[in-house]
């Protein structure tokens, strides 16, 4: 069968037809958003679930872990930063690997856990104290995914 | 809770506008061998990739999603330009994309082993850029192998993205020399950056520079990471003056032809330097709104309608509204970051990379093609013919994957951690 010179002599069909295959290229455009936004709820529920919704508590400031590596620091690029003088700029990291998060030593100038000075990297669980400077900061479960 | 998603209805969205697309191309071809191998190999593809996406893989979804509307929609484009041919090339070009997506993902989804392996990326990018020196010839981009040209410059994008990414730790891990403290991986991308901005100059594949420019730019500002709290206004002066100094340079030094390109009027000269502009400006006015028609337009006898005038050549047959959204739906692929940000700083830097390539990749060809710059060569992701390019972009397109949906093991050691209290 042959349309060609019925589509080509209507150009009224043919832009009917194209805007037609236009507005589903839309649609398709349209769901893949709403499905991005449900992708984002699915990726926080995994993420609450792999990271075992734990956060910081350090005096009334709650901080979220939302990253697989924060740092805690002076810095102003810290991901949780404290502007004390005792504190190094980079002075502890928090990793996140297997479900579970672990704590290390950047600088040197130590950090305590439950009162221990950490030699090697520690792994945390929750309700454990970590000490850095006079700061002291409990890891704690937050909301629940 | 729910493990994975699925997308079911936007699937079978996708194999519809992908059969109103055919059903375009049969009703002004009529049903020929060509339209049935077409219309199969699309429609299979779909449907493999349906069964792919719900019953194997669910992860990252949104990524899958687009590819598989875009790749789609790209043999269409690419077998109708100027007639119906089925494109046999692009399309399995199109499918191993799709492919090597999923095993790149494979690959750098888990943020520790990928920087682990980074010695690995370095030895990959100077064996390409060994390629390129030693095999292309005198100064080209092209390797002959007979049954296939490869273009090694596309395949050093993915390396050098690779190269870009760091994770906190190794930002970290500094040394000291002659009382200067540094970062060996800083210093090896900076070494890297200048190497492939050399070796774009001597090869004149000048067009392909900002998009090195735009991942190592992005690759260094990440390192300084800044962006989380704040920018610090000196840097931004300092790496402002450096870009536009940088520019300033390169218009300097820019090749005869290169000059010939930036202050040649286009009208002025229709047959001779400006006839692929002029020929292309034309195809876009003349496609209007819903285009002339798959298979009516003309551009196809113009050199490099398929690569790098290819927006022009979608104007013209299937309209200005299918062309620019057909650059949407490129774009879908880095913006989806926004909805499923990483969460990782190795992932971090993987996805800003792909976006930079994607996003000047696309600007270069979309405005070259509209005469606001002049013509690059570059091709728009997935979009135009040529294997290596259509490879290197299902590579990235993986790295977007990876990073939004991490496997986060391996990063530390439980007895050695165990051991620290």
């Amino acid at each position: 069968m042959d349309y060609s010179t019925f589509l080509n002599n209507d150009p009224l069909l043919r832009a009917g037809l194209t805007a037609a295959a236009v507005i589903f290229v839309d649609l398709c455009a349209l769901v893949i958003l709403i499905a991005a936004s449900r992708e984002r709820r699915h990726g926080d529920r995994r993420w609450a679930q792999e990271s075992r919704g734990l956060m910081l508590v350090c005096g009334d400031t709650a901080y979220p872990l939302g990253a697989a590596e924060i740092v805690i620091g002076r810095h102003p690029s810290a991901d949780i930063r404290f502007r004390d003088s005792e504190i190094s700029r980079f002075h502890a990291i928090l990793t996140l690997s297997g479900g579970s998060w672990q704590i290390e030593d950047l600088s040197g100038n130590g950090v305590t856990v439950n009162g221990k000075r950490i030699e090697a990297p520690c792994i945390l669980r929750r309700n454990d104290v970590i000490g850095i400077g006079r700061r002291k900061l409990t890891v704690m479960r937050g909301k629940k995914g | 809770m729910k493990k994975s998603l699925s997308h079911p209805f936007l699937l079978l969205l996708i194999l519809i506008a992908h059969a109103v697309m055919l059903l375009l191309v049969i009703m002004r071809f009529g049903i020929t061998p060509e339209a049935v191998q077409l219309s199969g190999a699309v429609l299979l593809f779909d449907f493999i990739g349906f069964i792919f996406l719900q019953f194997v893989h669910r992860e990252a979804c949104t990524v899958d999603s687009v590819l598989l509307l875009v790749l789609g929609m790209s043999t269409i484009y690419q077998s109708c330009f100027g007639g119906l041919t089925f494109a046999k090339k692009h399309f399995i070009f199109a499918v191993s994309a799709f492919l090597i997506c999923q095993f790149t993902y494979l690959l750098v989804r888990n943020p520790y082993r990928a920087e682990k392996l980074k010695p690995l990326w370095y030895l990959m990018f100077f064996v390409l850029v060994g390629a390129i020196f030693f095999l292309t010839g005198s100064r080209g981009i092209w390797i002959d192998l007979g049954f296939i040209t490869l273009q090694p410059s596309e395949f050093v994008k993915p390396v050098f993205v690779l190269i870009c990414a760091s994770s906190i730790r190794t930002q970290l891990h500094k040394k000291t020399v002659l009382g200067f403290h540094y970062v060996p991986d800083n210093l090896a991308l900076l070494i890297c950056t200048a190497v492939i901005a050399g070796l774009q100059w001597y090869c004149r594949d000048l067009g392909s520079l900002p998009t090195f420019a735009a991942v190592a730019g992005c690759g260094l500002l990440l390192r300084f990471r800044y962006l989380r709290e704040k920018i610090s206004l000196r840097l931004v002066i300092f790496l402002c003056l450096c870009a536009a100094g940088a520019a300033v340079a390169a218009w300097q030094l820019a090749p005869a032809y290169v000059q010939e390109r930036l202050h040649s009027d286009i009208w002025s000269d229709m047959s001779g330097s400006g006839y692929q502009q002029v020929k292309a400006l034309t195809a876009i006015a003349e496609g209007g709104w819903f285009g002339k028609g798959a298979g009516n337009g003309t551009l196809i006898n113009v050199a490099a309608s398929r690569t790098d005038i290819v927006f022009s050549a979608i104007c013209e047959e299937w309209g200005l509204f299918t062309g620019l959204m057909t650059v949407i739906l490129v774009l879908f692929l880095p913006a989806s970051l926004l909805t499923v940000p990483p969460r990782s700083y190795y992932h971090s830097g993987l996805a800003v990379g792909v976006a930079a390539v994607f996003m000047v990749q696309m600007t270069l060809n979309v405005f070259g093609s509209c005469n606001l710059i002049p013509f690059t060569g570059v091709t728009i992701p997935f979009i135009s013919q040529g294997g290596s390019s259509m490879l290197s972009s299902g590579i990235l397109a993986g790295f977007l994957k990876a990073a939004q949906a991490p496997v986060l093991t391996g990063g530390n050691s439980a007895g050695e951690a165990e051991g620290g209290r």
